[in-house]
Parts: structure tokens; sequence; C-alpha cells
């Protein structure tokens, strides 16, 4: 598995990702979002956790420095805030330094990408778990 | 390149472009240059280019063709309006990228130049997205944004209006609900009604933006995981901002939300299809993959609930309690 080296342009498609993942954590920090009423479709009408269910609440108890709160609400919710801000970071970091964007193999990405789609399934099965 | 015949529909294997000779029905036949730049209107049109070493590959894209985007050769000349006209047939291969008519809008006219656009994506997708330059995503995503927030603030202000109006007549359908599902109902009610419709109209660009490009990460990522990725992500973007724009529908009263969805689900399959070149199985597995499997999993967690609630129906009728479903 080779891992290319990419100069990139000083605001690309990396930085707008970056860029997304920094606006969650201000949202999740100084918003009050868990004042919304909004209830999940699936919750509402079912009485059954939806798979992205609590992440929100995982991203404002992170976002506040409570990480044992946030693990409690989505296990995969407060991983995701956690890399998504590291990544954001990472990515103003290297902009500032002037280096080289890190870009995987394919075969990595499809990993990952499995990888992914598997948490978010054990992460259902844990909320559902829970509220059974 | 494989070429076919018009009027017997054989193919047959060949290496240049112009008069060839079918060799199954042995007819004449033209087979048309498509990177050789269209017939102008005028006398200063250019003549034919030679044809390129190698038409297999994707073509790196030109720069826009300074005669219009009419056919790239036999169709007749551009259409008076200057659009994309009429394709090649299939025995021209691929042809050239062309960047989308929203792309020229300082020379077309804005308005002009967002509805050709706006109607090549609704009623040409496979065209339109086979052809669409991939390098011009900032045009694409300036073009959905508009289409969605337009949508967006016609469908917020109509429901601004109507909310009052549609909750008076869902409540005596929640009357019958269970005491929880109508609070839930309530509340998804005044969510898209009053002041928080208008809250949706002021964070609906930066809520556009944000799931165009999340929306076009997941799907690129799905297609990377069926193999069928075959462009970068541009490519996925492109498509996913040029589909985004039949969220104008939105506008529409009552069936547009559903009328956009489906819609807009049916480009962005094709789009996709074309335009990473993956055929529109792989696309379709991409985009539909998600909603499959929550549903599948929705239905799969309400099956394992679905007995302890005919139970539940059946001690309320031993009862004689009637159930009101």
């Amino acid at each position: 598995m080779t891992v290319t080296w990419v100069r990139t342009g000083r605001f690309g498609h990396v930085e707008v990702f970056a860029a997304i993942a920094a606006l969650s954590f201000l949202v999740a920090r100084f918003v009050p979002l868990l004042g919304l009423p909004f209830v999940c479709p699936l919750r509402g009408m079912a009485g059954i956790p939806c798979a992205t269910c609590g992440m929100t609440h995982a991203f404002v108890h992170l976002a506040h420095g409570e990480p044992s709160l946030a693990i409690g609400a989505s296990p995969l919710g407060a991983l995701l805030a956690a890399a998504a801000w590291a990544f954001a970071a990472a990515d103003g970091l290297r902009l500032a330094l002037g280096a080289p964007l890190p870009v995987p193999p394919p075969g990595a990405v499809r990993l990952a990408t499995a990888a992914g789609i598997a948490a978010l399934l054990a992460n259902w099965a844990w909320l559902l778990a829970r509220a059974a | 390149m494989i070429a076919r015949c018009a009027r017997c529909q054989g193919t047959f294997t060949t290496d240049r472009f112009g008069q060839q000779t079918c060799p199954h029905c042995g007819s004449e036949l033209l087979l048309a240059d498509p990177n050789a730049p269209p017939p102008g209107p005028g006398p200063e049109a250019a003549p034919p280019q030679a044809p390129p070493p190698s038409a297999g590959g994707l073509p790196p894209p030109p720069p826009p063709p300074a005669g219009g985007y009419g056919p790239p050769s036999g169709g007749g000349g551009p259409p008076p309006d200057g659009g994309w006209g009429p394709y090649p047939p299939p025995s021209g291969g691929p042809g050239p990228d062309l960047p989308s008519p929203f792309a020229e809008r300082k020379t077309r006219g804005f308005f002009a130049a967002f509805f050709e656009t706006w109607k090549l994506v609704a009623t040409q997708p496979q065209q339109f997205f086979r052809r669409v330059r991939i390098d011009q995503t900032g045009t694409a995503v300036l073009f959905g944004l508009i289409a969605s927030v337009a949508g967006t603030v016609v469908a917020g202000l109509y429901n601004y209006l109507s909310g009052q109006q549609a909750i008076a007549t869902m409540q005596q359908l929640m009357e019958k609900m269970p005491e929880e599902q109508a609070r839930f109902m309530r509340t998804y009610l005044e969510l898209f009604s009053g002041g928080a419709a208008l809250a949706q109209i002021v964070i609906s660009p930066i809520v556009t933006v944000i799931f165009m490009y999340l929306g076009a990460a997941i799907l690129h990522l799905l297609l990377m995981l069926f193999r069928g990725a075959k462009r970068p992500f541009d490519a996925t973007l492109t498509a996913v901002a040029y589909a985004n724009g039949l969220n104008l529908l939105l506008a529409v009263p009552g069936c547009g939300g559903l009328l956009a969805l489906v819609w807009g689900l049916v480009v962005l399959i094709i789009g996709l299809g074309e335009i990473q070149r993956c055929g529109a199985g792989k696309a379709a597995a991409a985009v539909l993959a998600p909603v499959v499997l929550v549903c599948v999993c929705c239905c799969g967690v309400l099956g394992l609930g679905a007995p302890a609630f005919i139970k539940g129906l059946g001690e309320a009728a031993k009862q004689g309690k009637t159930v009101d479903l």
C-alpha cells in the first residue's frame, strides 16, 4: 500500500471538507442544537432509533469536552466528530506549512469504506440493543 | 475504435474517420470525427482537423469551441439558439467534453444559460452528463446552489403561509393517533411551518453546499467500493451538483417535494453512470444502496417487533377492546 503525496492549490475540495468539519465543531459548541424540537422520524413514529440517532448529542457533548457522554449517546458519532475535527486541524496545519496532501491508494479507500459501513451497522445494533 | 453502420446496424473495427465501407452490407458511410470543429455558420469556420492518433481513451477537456455547441460534424450546423444541439451517432466515439451552457453565462446571459442548462439536465441527462466538462465544479456547485435555494425559498414561503392551515387540517387525524405519535406529528408540522420555515430559508444556502459535498463524497466512496469510480471526485461532484438543480421543482406547491426527489434521483443515477463511465447499474447501486440498506434494516427491525404487535392485537380483541389503527 503506497500513499501518494500531491501538491494542491490553496483552497480545493479537501479544504471545503475541512471547513465543513470545522463548522460542525463551531455549531456543536455554540448553537443550542439540543434545544431544537426535532425528533427522529423513525423514533417518533415507530419508537426505534435510526442508524444515526444520537450523533447530534455525540457531537455536542464532545464539543463541550464530555467524551463519556458523547460515547454513550453514539460511539460512532463520537468517533466521527473526533476524526472530523482532527482532519480539519491537520489540513489547516498542512496548508500553513505548505505540505503536500497524502492520497491513499484506491484499495485502502475501498477497505475504509467497507469498514465504515460495518461500523455504522454495528453502531445501529448497539443503539437498538440499548433501546430494547 | 468500434463503428456501427447506420444502415444494417452491424459493428466493425476501424482506425480512421471519414468515408468507410461497411464490411457487412457494403454501403458507404461517413464516420464523423468528434474532435473536428463544428461547421460554423459563417465563412470563417475552421477547416476540419486531422483525426487524433487514438480515439479509444477519454480525451482531455478542450477549450470551449469557438463555433458554439453544435454537432461535431454532419449535423446540419448549430441550432439557432446556440444550444448543445443533437449528439453524434454512436460510431463517433465519446467526443470532446463541453462546458455546460451555465459555464458561459457571461456571454449567453445569466437566465438563458441557467434555464438551458436546467433543460438539458432534466430532459437529456444521458447526453448532458456524457459530454459535460468535469473541471468546472465551481460552476456546477453554483448552478445546484441557485436552483436549490430558489426552490427552497418558494417552498418555505408557501409552507409559512399555509402552515397553520395544514396543522388545523391534520389536527383531526392526530386526535386518532397514539399520544406520542400525535406529539411527534405536531412537532414535525411546526418544524416545517411558521418561523421554522423562514429559518430554513436563511440557512438553506450553506446547508445546500454542505449536503452537495457530503453527498458527493459518500457517493464517490460507494462508487469506489463497487469499482465504478473511473474518473476523479470532480466528476461525482459535478453530477451531484447538476442533479441538485432539480430541486428547483420544490417551488411547485403540493407535489414539488416528491417530484424533485424522484426526478432528481433518476437524473442522478443516469448522470453518475454517464459521467463516471460506469453504467447505470453501478450508479444505481451507489445511489440506492444507502436507501435500500436503511429500508431493509428498518423492515427487519419492524419485523422483529411484529409478532409482539400481533399478539397484543389478539389479546385486545379477546378482551373486547377496540383497536383504532
